[in-house]
């Protein structure tokens, strides 16, 4: 294997722990309204993400940056090309950012409704605007010779990237709810329970339908390891269905990887073409065509080496601090 | 506008709202964990209780540093794909090594500062601090890194239509980026610093309970800001003889020399005439730029006019003197407020030193006032930096005006900027009424 083709790996790898781990931030950001309204459950709620997800979003941040650094005409192209849709992710960034570290700052009510209204609405636009940019990413967008999008920006919400969004939002909100489900306790936790058949029958049914999609609209079922991944994403999807009331712990980690396996299957789909043309398939971009120099590749490969391990030791250690459920009052929360 | 100056002002404005929290998390940080350090080493309570109020301002910093951040990390994309491609081979990895060596470690850590008070141990805990701030500087190294890179050009090679990475320890031991490193990570300690002393005189100015809380408050920020300060002169002029070398046509719109100057000459106030490329009115103090440049009497300094041939020779027809007004009074701002600080930085460690905080409620007022100062300074000196580079995106290699994203119509950049111009100004109203209830209610 050369070492354009790992760092698609390490790419692919970076966006996967992405939707992983950030996938509970904004599922627990959309879900909160819709558990409790009041301000014991919801401190509880926001307490389960404001210690880790922080550290969540540099995978984001990581991934982006690694984008640009082993495939910066990918990065250009992507960026650019989808460039509202990227515009508005940062939009929703920026209200459940702030919101995350805000709201606990004042008591006053009106401020803390505002905020919890402002992290809803900015973690549903992040998480339904990349399954967006996912949505076209499996269906081609208009790229040229020149490795410049033609399109317009309104092509960019087709049917099925604005499903692909609907489909990423319910995982994400799945995961959200399988994550609060070993973190909240009390009351919290009763509420939450009495809503996890309904949220988890919606997301099967809507993946379901998703998957079907999928395979008819852009081939996604075609190479064979895309297949394999959906497949291993459906049997995840079932054991968390099964293991939602008895085993939270294995629940959430299904859910996880449920959302891990379709990353697969989304990359699997592409290789060995970063961004597919609409246009003329020899218009899609490659690894080949968009990697950067081998030196620098070895220079992140030896850098890479070093850091991901130990960042995942780490960033593993402070969950391990964090693990037990919040308890209502807890102070710093 | 076109889609390009519609590109400029959105990175201008983001950037420079980014640069505002920056410091603040930087440096506060360090003064968070050197109280934190100082309560675990003589066990009172005092201390901790630094840590934590001014641990409020850090967490406002970060969240509002962060999320402008990720901004600026996708803008290189968004609007400036054809740079993205052309120096991606060495811009990029830099901004990766950043994501993974640095910014990894600070928002692992500040979540478990921030949340972990009862979970782990104080030492544990005071750990967490130490590596939230650490990684703050390296992320302030690797971004700086990726800055120089478009000021000095090293360690690369024109090929495959790019710029492509061959020699990455030069890169990272850029001349260029050990002179931004200091001069930046000092300037953002001394912005804190002002910070706290401004938030310290309110409390001292309206003789609220705390005076113990303050005074020490005080004596900190202002030991660290006057060291801060001193280091930041010392590199700011060691930058100048860099620059100088490196970068004349910078160095010259910086002291609006048009034409070569052999008499060694300073502007102290100029009246610039861009168009006619020339100084309307020009006074000067003798000498002194010589051994501003050169540590000597004599020497050359190029003047625009002069450089502007020798780079039409090189590069073709084109204007490649940046804005020049901007450039001399940016660069002017910068050194002026700089001295305001250092003379306000030795009175107040002064005063502090001898606990005479017995003064009219004018000089405290004052005190707050001078908050705005290192900000001023800052910003100035990202404009003599950037504005001072152009018409160059990266130094002799990439204009501009050719890396901005073909396929972003000026419609959509213009909606992009209205939209972070408002959710901005929304934000910092917010963080700024925010930021006064916490003074306000004190620790």
């Amino acid at each position: 294997m050369d070492l354009a083709t790992l760092w698609f790996l390490i790419v692919a790898y970076l966006f996967a722990g992405f939707f992983f781990l950030e996938g509970f931030d904004y599922g627990v950001g959309i879900l909160a309204p819709f558990i409790s309204r009041e301000e014991a459950d919801r401190r509880m709620m926001l307490g389960a993400i404001s210690g880790v997800w922080d550290g969540n979003e540099v995978w984001m941040v990581s991934a982006g940056a690694v984008l640009f650094a082993a495939f910066p005409a990918w990065y250009a192209t992507l960026f650019s090309g989808m460039y509202l849709v990227f515009v508005f992710i940062l939009v929703g960034l920026i209200l459940r950012g702030v919101g995350i570290k805000f709201r606990n700052q004042q008591p006053d009510p009106v401020w803390r409704a505002s905020w919890d209204k402002a992290i809803a609405a900015g973690s549903l636009l992040a998480g339904f605007l990349w399954g967006v940019v996912v949505g076209n990413l499996l269906r081609g967008i208009a790229i040229n010779a020149d490795m410049v999008y033609v399109g317009r920006w309104t092509d960019l919400f087709n049917p099925f990237s604005l499903a692909t969004g609907a489909a990423l939002v319910a995982l994400f909100v799945l995961h959200g709810a399988m994550y609060l489900n070993i973190k909240l306790s009390g009351a919290a936790l009763v509420k939450l329970q009495s809503k996890l058949t309904t949220i988890y029958g919606v997301t099967l049914l809507g993946a379901a339908a998703f998957l079907a999609y999928a395979a008819l609209e852009v081939g996604l079922l075609k190479s064979s390891i895309a297949l394999g991944c959906a497949a291993a994403a459906v049997v995840f999807l079932l054991i968390c269905g099964g293991a939602l009331k008895k085993n939270p712990l294995l629940a959430f980690w299904m859910s996880g990887c449920t959302i891990i396996a379709v990353g697969g299957a989304v990359f699997a789909h592409v290789y060995p073409r970063v961004l597919i043309s609409s246009l003329d398939a020899r218009w899609s971009m490659t690894i080949a065509n968009t990697s950067s120099s081998p030196y620098s590749l070895k220079v992140m490969s030896l850098v890479a080496l070093i850091f991901i391990p130990l960042v995942l030791v780490y960033q593993g250690w402070t969950y391990w601090i964090l693990r037990k459920r919040i308890e209502l009052n807890e102070p710093g929360y | 506008m076109d889609a390009l100056m519609l590109a400029r002002w959105q990175f201008a404005i983001t950037t420079s709202y980014h640069f505002i929290f920056v410091p603040l998390s930087i440096g506060i940080g360090l003064l968070a964990a050197i109280m934190e350090t100082l309560y675990i080493v003589k066990k009172d309570e005092l201390y901790l209780r630094m840590a934590r109020f001014w641990g409020k301002f850090l967490l406002i910093s970060v969240a509002l540093g962060v999320v402008t951040g990720i901004v600026l990390e996708f803008q290189f994309g968004l609007n400036w794909a054809r740079f993205s491609r052309y120096v991606g081979d060495i811009f990029g990895p830099p901004l990766a090594i950043e994501s993974w060596a640095a910014f990894f470690l600070e928002s692992v850590f500040i979540g478990l500062w921030f949340y972990g008070w009862n979970k782990i141990s104080a030492k544990l805990h005071l750990m967490c601090i130490w590596l939230v701030t650490l990684g703050a500087m390296l992320s302030a190294f690797w971004i700086l890194t990726a800055n120089a890179f478009m000021q000095a050009p090293v360690g690369y090679v024109l090929r495959n239509n790019r710029i492509e990475l061959v020699d990455f320890p030069a890169v990272a031991l850029n001349p260029q980026v050990q002179l931004e490193f200091w001069h930046t990570v000092f300037a953002c300690i001394v912005t804190s610093a002002f910070f706290v002393i401004a938030v310290s005189a309110y409390h001292l100015l309206k003789k609220t309970a705390e005076f113990e809380f303050f005074r020490r408050s005080v004596l900190i920020a202002s030991i660290l800001g006057l060291a801060g300060i001193i280091v930041t002169m010392h590199v700011g002029h060691d930058m100048g003889v860099h620059v100088a070398r490196t970068q004349p046509m910078k160095l010259a719109a910086a002291e609006a020399v048009w034409d070569t100057r052999t008499n060694g000459a300073e502007s102290a106030f100029a009246l610039i005439d861009e168009k006619a490329r020339k100084n309307v009115l020009d006074v000067q103090i003798p000498q002194v730029l010589n051994y501003l440049i050169y540590s000597k009497a004599e020497g050359v300094v190029p003047g625009m006019n002069d450089l502007q041939k020798e780079f039409e020779g090189k590069f073709g027809a084109g204007n490649y003197i940046p804005p020049v007004t901007l450039t001399y009074w940016a660069f002017r701002a910068m050194v002026f407020s700089g001295i305001v600080m250092l003379v306000v930085l030795m009175w107040v460690l002064a005063i502090s030193v001898h606990k005479k905080f017995d003064r009219s409620p004018l000089f405290f007022k004052a005190l707050i006032a001078s908050a705005v100062l290192p900000h001023i300074s800052n910003i100035c000196g990202w404009i003599v930096t950037e504005v001072g580079r152009q018409p160059w995106v990266v130094y002799t290699l990439m204009r501009t005006s050719d890396g901005v994203s073909l396929s972003v119509s000026a419609a959509a950049a213009l909606v992009s900027l209205v939209t972070f111009v408002l959710i901005y100004t929304i934000l910092i109203v917010i963080a700024g009424s925010l930021t006064l209830k916490l003074i306000v209610a004190g620790p």
